[in-house]
């Protein structure tokens, strides 16, 4: 069995989003309204930046979603356990810190180091419990509810083996054993290898007893000393018989040296039982952070449903087939904000490479619609890609090595830079996404290099259209550059649109077949 | 016979240093290579040695088996001093002939490894000998026989349990309860518990008689072994301490053959360039192997040759031309060249022949520390230090040394050392910005560009006459954004 982090979220490759992307299709702004404390928005966002490369995974967070959305209960319930889960380390941590200086304060003899060694050990087994106890509630949870989720299924079944296995279970019985009787223990049995240079090695504490053997012989003949031990102590097993003398050997080492191996055997257990609660702690230490990611996602699928708006999870794509396809397409932002849902005009969306669109440009008059478009294209893309549901009515979008935004400062508040300043700022964002663009690129340019006079923004924007498109990937543009359009007319592979001049195609991008 | 060194044919006592530590630094090549390999390297090796050790290296070239045997070899003899050491700890007690039975299997085990079936060159040839003779020899076959029947004593699993003041040890047959332990964590879906390197706990005498107790024919077995065996192997003969020293021999090799095969993966070509008794280093397309921090494939490296000569006085040479323009990067390729061709070892060029050289030095100042008297003072302390030592059997690399002074004080002390260096016959190059110091008696090198483009840096490396610029100006142009530049860069990604 793997040994990985258990993720609800996937665990493969992902692709690059850029860090200013979610700012310029104002997704905070979206998921402004549907509360949530920072930590978990900005889990979120930075998840939509690292969206899956496999279609799998994708359709795996999909699921999720439906899950969640199909049983609200269940998330409740796991964020409840989860948050319990991710308590145990700052306790544990807290507590192993005041043993640690208790420890310290009373640094003595042997016999206090020995004490101290079976208390931390004692500590150690406490939190291995409570961990174990707290994944089978999760496990138990699971199998609750009815879910096909794979992502579920992989944390149930991985919850499971970690807390209610038959290994599981012999792990809780070593831990409750020790937690109960360590401190009173007089005999230890211990076991070691020996090396080739005639050494023990890998000492560990295999067992060990509330008597020393010659009075356990003593009390199989009086039968009271036995019998009180038996009542006193958890269930335990009795002591196993000395060996015969003929297979056994016996060493008369210093007090010093028994005290060693009694340390080294006790801390060798120590760190085993430790490492097996670290593990788990580990193991199952994202699902939480999941889980806030989950939480936003529902919040927003909620708002919506509340709303009125109809989402559907789009059909997703392998890499190659580059394609974005969605038929009646609206804005998530104004359908979240609007008085009047119905009013949002929806648009479709088709731009495929194997249909010989590598790019599409957009211009049209101000506040006609085309950046409103732009971010609802580039919106339900993230989305998609992340396994978020969108307001269309269907929708085939393709998994996306990279996709990133350049959003001219003009769209934003005013910006006190000179139109020099903001053109070289320009141009440095654009070297640095061209670094990263390759085969399924997405690119996303708003009125891009409009800060310098008209014709050399249209020559120098040109040519890196054409790297994008050579290299594979592809791109959306608004743009007042209308001598690009003059440039595109007869090259094949760019559409042109332009956005709806009269009251009967307000809001519309429609194809661009006239002349300016 | 006492046991022949697979790296020297002679014995030079007392030989001097060939490179220095700094050499190392300034060539960066502290995290390519273990401090043993530096330790071998600086030494260098005569025109004998060079030739031999080229031998052993075309034998793990020619022979992938042999690379292994190298490793295992060096690992094995390893182990021999550690149990050389452990046994000499215990003296005669019953520890002592436990630990002779590890020590014989690993002895059986190196002379397995160490015997190659068609050794090439004085180095293998001789001590394939020797290792041959070890194998056929009457004991060595007593003690192959009496080892096959005694299992180690390492890996026993023991259960130790406290009795009032004693401790009672019995065999654990099955699956130990750690091993269960882990099977556990194992089946619960986590990782096993990381090893943790703790010392082994050293044991009274009573634990290995103890031992001997619990497997008494085992020990029965050893103690016969011991009796017969320990005098041969400690003896004239087998001389078992000798080869411990191999260990450090053989990993020398086989590092510098790792590390080949390594740069041939990332697209170096690695080359033994032949040893030539005129005064001349004629190495065909040198590469800086440290350009693979940058990511940077050696198929993507531009080569250059490095052309020093003792006739017509192109022994010595200045290096200038633009900024970022391949200076560094060429006297690092030619540093690492010298030292890896002056040991015999496979260089990262194309081919070629060069001298013999006694001494390597080199002078980069920025891997210096001027916390001293001053960066200048401490500058013209070196540079007097290498003019002392400078012969005609040295190299010399220098990297803008007095850069750190106002110009005239820096062209004086730079000509000063330059000529002084190339009169005495040294071969060397000397990177400077000063362009007024070409042109002189002294030849130069250029780093080129493509003016015709931009001023592009082409990193060649060629004999100019003179140069008059480094536009500085050029690494000012940013984003790389024009069409010839993107068309460049799609080149480079084989698109269109």
């Amino acid at each position: 069995m793997e040994s990985h982090k258990i993720s609800l979220l996937g665990t493969g490759d992902t692709g690059e989003v850029g860090k200013d992307t979610a700012e310029s299709l104002s997704i905070p702004r979206l998921m402004r309204p549907l509360g949530g404390e920072g930590a978990e928005v900005s889990f979120f966002l930075e998840t939509l930046r690292h969206p899956p490369l496999s279609v799998e995974e994708i359709r795996g967070r999909q699921a999720v979603i439906a899950t969640f959305v199909s049983h609200p209960s269940m998330l409740r319930e796991l964020l409840v356990l989860f948050d319990e889960f991710g308590r145990i380390k700052g306790n544990w941590d807290a507590e192993r810190s005041k043993s640690f200086t208790l420890r310290r304060l009373n640094t003595g003899d042997a016999t206090t180091e020995f004490y101290n060694a079976r208390l931390s050990l004692q500590l150690n087994a406490r939190y291995l419990k409570i961990t174990l106890l707290r994944l089978q509630a999760i496990a138990q949870l699971l199998a609750k509810y009815r879910h096909e989720s794979a992502f579920l299924l992989d944390l149930q079944n991985a919850a499971h083996a970690a807390s209610l296995s038959p290994a599981a279970q012999e792990l809780y019985a070593f831990a409750d054993q020790i937690e109960g009787s360590i401190l009173e223990a007089v005999s230890y049995d211990m076991e070691a290898e020996s090396d080739d240079e005639v050494r023990l090695i890998h000492l560990f504490l295999s067992d060990f007893r509330h008597t020393s053997l010659s009075a356990e012989k003593e009390s199989a003949e009086s039968g009271t000393l036995a019998s009180f031990f038996r009542r006193a102590s958890r269930q335990k097993a009795a002591p196993a018989p000395l060996p015969p003398e003929e297979l056994s050997a016996y060493m008369t080492p210093s007090a010093d040296l028994r005290h060693a191996l009694r340390m080294e055997a006790i801390g060798e257990t120590d760190r085993r039982i430790t490492h097996a609660a670290r593990a788990l702690l580990s193991r199952f230490g994202d699902v939480r952070r999941d889980l806030y990611f989950y939480q936003r996602a529902i919040s927003y699928c909620t708002r919506m449903a509340e709303r009125g708006i109809s989402m559907i999870y789009p059909e997703i794509l392998p890499e190659d087939a580059c394609v974005i396809r969605i038929k009646e397409l609206r804005d998530p932002l104004l359908l979240s904000e609007s008085s009047r849902t119905d009013a949002v005009v929806a648009n479709d969306m088709d731009l495929c490479r194997a249909g010989g669109i590598s790019g599409m440009l957009i211009r049209g008059a101000n506040s006609s619609g085309k950046t409103v478009f732009l971010r609802s294209v580039g919106t339900a893309v993230l989305f998609a890609l992340n396994g978020l549901p969108i307001p269309a009515a269907s929708a085939e979008i393709s998994v996306r090595r990279s996709m990133h935004t350049l959003f001219a400062s003009a769209e934003k508040e005013l910006s006190t830079a000179s139109s020099a300043g903001r053109f070289e700022e320009e141009a440095a964002a654009m070297a640095q996404i061209l670094d990263s663009v390759s085969q399924s690129s997405l690119i996303l340019l708003n009125e891009t290099f409009q800060s310098t006079a008209y014709a050399e923004g249209a020559a120098g924007i040109a040519p890196i259209l054409e790297h994008i498109s050579l290299l594979g990937g592809s791109f959306i543009f608004v743009t007042h550059l209308t001598e690009l359009f003059d440039t595109y007319r007869n090259t094949p592979g760019v559409r042109l649109a332009v956005s709806g001049s009269d009251p009967r195609t307000r809001y519309k991008i429609l194809p661009d077949t006239v002349k300016e | 016979m006492s046991c022949p060194s697979l790296l020297t044919c002679t014995v030079r006592k007392n030989a001097p240093v060939f490179a220095s530590e700094t050499v190392f630094t300034d060539l960066m090549l502290r995290d390519v290579f273990s401090e043993d390999v530096i330790r071998v390297l600086s030494r260098g090796a005569d025109a004998g040695e060079i030739a031999a050790r080229q031998d052993v290296f075309r034998a793990l070239e020619n022979n992938p088996s042999m690379a292994e045997r190298f490793s295992a070899m060096s690992s094995s003899a390893a182990n021999l001093a550690r149990l050389l050491r452990r046994y000499d700890d215990l003296h005669d007690s019953t520890g002592a002939v436990m630990i002779f039975t590890h020590l014989a299997k690993e002895f059986l085990r190196f002379l397995d490894l160490a015997e190659f079936p068609s050794p090439r060159g004085q180095l293998l040839t001789e001590f394939s000998a020797y290792i041959h003779n070890l194998k056929i020899h009457p004991l060595t076959e007593e003690m192959r026989r009496l080892c096959a029947d005694i299992p180690d004593f390492s890996g026993r699993t023991l259960r130790i349990r406290t009795v009032d003041g004693s401790l009672q040890m019995t065999a654990v047959t099955g699956n130990a309860a750690a091993a269960h332990f882990e099977a556990n964590l194992t089946a619960m879906g986590l990782p096993p518990t990381p090893d943790r390197q703790r010392s082994p706990r050293q044991m009274p005498a009573s634990f290995s008689d103890g031992l001997a107790k619990l497997y008494p024919t085992e020990y029965a077995a050893a103690q016969v072994l011991h009796d017969r065996c320990a005098p041969y192997l400690f003896g004239e003969e087998a001389d078992i301490r000798a080869l411990p020293a191999l260990s450090r021999e053989i990993g020398f090799y086989a590092a510098i053959h790792k590390f080949t095969q390594q740069m041939r993966e990332e697209g170096f070509p690695m080359n033994l360039p032949q040893v030539c008794e005129s005064r001349r280093i004629c190495l065909r397309g040198v590469r800086d192997i440290s350009l693979r921090r940058r990511g940077l494939r050696g198929e993507n490296v531009v080569p250059n040759d490095l052309m020093l000569t003792a006739e017509g006085g192109d022994n010595f040479f200045w290096l200038t031309g633009a900024n970022g323009g391949g200076k560094t990067v060429f006297l690092r390729a030619a540093g690492i060249a010298v030292l890896l061709a002056q040991n015999g070892c496979p260089v990262p060029c194309d081919g070629g022949e060069t001298a013999c050289f006694t001494r390597l030095m080199t002078h980069f100042p920025l891997n210096e520390d001027f916390s001293g008297t001053g960066r200048f003072d401490e500058e013209m302390q070196r540079a007097e230090a290498i003019m002392a030592e400078a012969t005609p059997e040295s190299v010399i690399l220098l990297n803008e040394t007095f850069s750190g002074t106002d110009e005239v004080k820096s062209a004086a002390s730079s000509r000063m050392l330059a000529e002084t260096l190339h009169s005495c016959g040294a071969f060397g190059i000397y990177v400077t910005h000063l362009h007024e110091l070409t042109g002189s008696t002294i030849p130069s090198l250029a780093a080129v560009i493509d003016e015709s483009s931009g001023n592009r840096r082409t990193y060649r490396i060629i004999r100019a006459p003179r140069t008059d610029s480094s536009h500085a100006a050029d690494i000012l142009y940013k984003y790389s954004l024009t069409r010839g530049q993107l068309a460049e860069r799609r080149k480079h990604l084989g698109k269109p």
